[in-house]
């Protein structure tokens, strides 16, 4: 079995190494990849909207259909973290069925020096998300990157303290609706604009409400639905922890 | 894409690849997994992808560990091969 | 043999997918197997992003005055849509190492190995 993954392994080697000359040449400016799509985006992004971050604009706006349901599948991925670790654990008795007791058993006391530490730090991540997540038009950023920043926040928050004391704050819960109500904030930027007879994401439905120009209302449209993204990610990134920490054995009736 | 450092930083991709894959110790592959997703961020930043890499740090080298190192707590820490 | 040399990034990609897949074939313990599909995901994204390559381009954030007299220069800049691309196949990433990590606990909490062929046998002998 192994040697027969070897040679499989290595005959696609073989066979796959005379393609690389017929690649386009590594760093080519004048490839046909680089020509028709990606050429109108370049040029045509600084009048349409006004964010020079070039990957942000194709990310959030010429390509929000994509992006609505990456955040769609990250949440999906934390609820069925949920749905495969947390169960009841029972044995059968004689009289019937004996359930398990829920306890976290993450009770350690937190030491001095870790959680004055941890004091320091996380009030200059949060700044530090807030900044990514506000400044993706200009500069390499925007959503998910801060959402991930405010996902290891908690993360770090859980493992400095008690995961039991941070359940007590911030709860299961709260933070399945708030992963919740981000995936509803991008779908409902969308939806609002067929209400007002534009097509689906189109964001210059926003100049009707707000009194904004075009190429303003589509800047604001990013910036929303990136916010929608980095809320989804922060939850479902400290659910996925929480879950497998404690094995799936929260008691969400408590905390 | 001849530099002596471009080479060095894709030799060292591979060799953080071989090695995680080989130690015994679960513990020290999680750690080469954490090094190797940190030398491929440095090297999409070479190659000019700055969000992409600012992206496969906070995930690869942040949350990715973190998760593995919270399993292997759960399960066992030797591994047979 | 020069051309090789020049597109070493190609070659390097083959051998990191080659040696995912082979990870994942050939060790015993699924934590290596799940080490194995996060080494082949990231070598697709580096090919992607070996594509979007130009030589002696800048990244893809605009200069600012260049909005002012409305011609941009595509050859300074690289190609941003695989970069786009790439970002949602990194979170797609997580996600999936995130439920293969669980679904990993749960066999661990059945069958209180790590191993596959003891599993096997365990199965077999039921």
């Amino acid at each position: 079995m192994k040697i027969l993954s070897l040679l499989l392994v290595i005959v696609l080697f073989i066979m796959m190494f005379p393609l690389v000359e017929n690649l386009p040449q590594f760093g080519d400016p004048n490839q046909i990849s680089n020509q028709k799509v990606s050429k109108y985006y370049l040029e045509h992004t600084l009048e349409v909207n006004d964010v020079p971050n070039v990957v942000t604009a194709v990310l959030a706006d010429y390509r929000a259909f994509d992006t609505m349901f990456e955040t769609a599948v990250v949440f999906i991925a934390g609820l069925a973290i949920i749905f495969i670790l947390r169960r009841p654990r029972r044995r059968k008795n004689k009289n019937g069925y004996v359930y398990e007791k829920l306890v976290d058993h993450v009770g350690y006391q937190p030491n001095i020096i870790v959680q004055t530490t941890c004091r320091i730090f996380v009030p200059i991540m949060q700044l530090f998300a807030l900044y990514v997540l506000a400044h993706g038009h200009h500069s390499p950023g925007g959503g998910f990157q801060g959402g991930v920043i405010l996902g290891s926040m908690l993360i770090l928050l859980a493992v400095c303290f008690n995961l039991r004391i941070m359940l007590q704050k911030f709860s299961i819960r709260k933070h399945i609706l708030y992963s919740a109500i981000g995936v509803l904030i991008f779908f409902m930027f969308g939806f609002l604009a067929i209400f007002f007879g534009k097509n689906f994401l189109d964001y210059t439905y926003l100049n009707t409400i707000l009194g904004l120009t075009d190429k303003e209302s589509r800047s604001l449209g990013i910036l929303f639905v990136e916010t929608g993204v980095a809320v989804a990610v922060m939850s479902v990134m400290f659910t996925i922890y929480a879950n497998l920490r404690t094995s799936g054995r929260i008691n969400t009736a408590e905390q | 894409m001849l530099e002596v450092f471009n080479l060095f930083i894709l030799g060292l991709i591979i060799i953080c690849a071989i090695a995680s894959l080989a130690v015994k110790d679960l513990i020290t592959s999680a750690m080469l997994l954490g090094i190797y997703s940190f030398v491929i961020c440095l090297f999409y930043s070479i190659l000019g992808a700055v969000d992409v890499a600012f992206t496969e740090a906070a995930v690869g080298a942040g949350i990715s560990t973190v998760f593995f190192i919270v399993t292997i707590l759960k399960t066992e820490r030797k591994s047979k091969d | 043999m020069e051309i090789f040399l020049e597109q070493i990034n190609y070659i390097v990609f083959l051998i990191l997918m080659l040696i995912g897949v082979y990870a994942m074939m050939i060790k015993n313990n699924l934590m290596k197997k799940v080490i194995g599909l996060i080494i082949f995901q990231t070598s697709i994204i580096l090919y992607f992003i070996s594509l979007a390559y130009k030589d002696h381009a800048s990244i893809p954030i605009l200069a600012h005055h260049s909005g002012a007299d409305h011609h941009i220069d595509i050859s300074h800049y690289d190609n941003p849509v695989p970069h786009a691309l790439m970002l949602t196949a990194i979170v797609v990433g997580v996600a999936t190492t995130g439920l293969a990590l669980a679904l990993i606990q749960r066999i661990y909490e059945r069958f209180n190995t790590l191993e596959e062929d003891q599993i096997i046998k365990i199965l077999k002998d039921k």
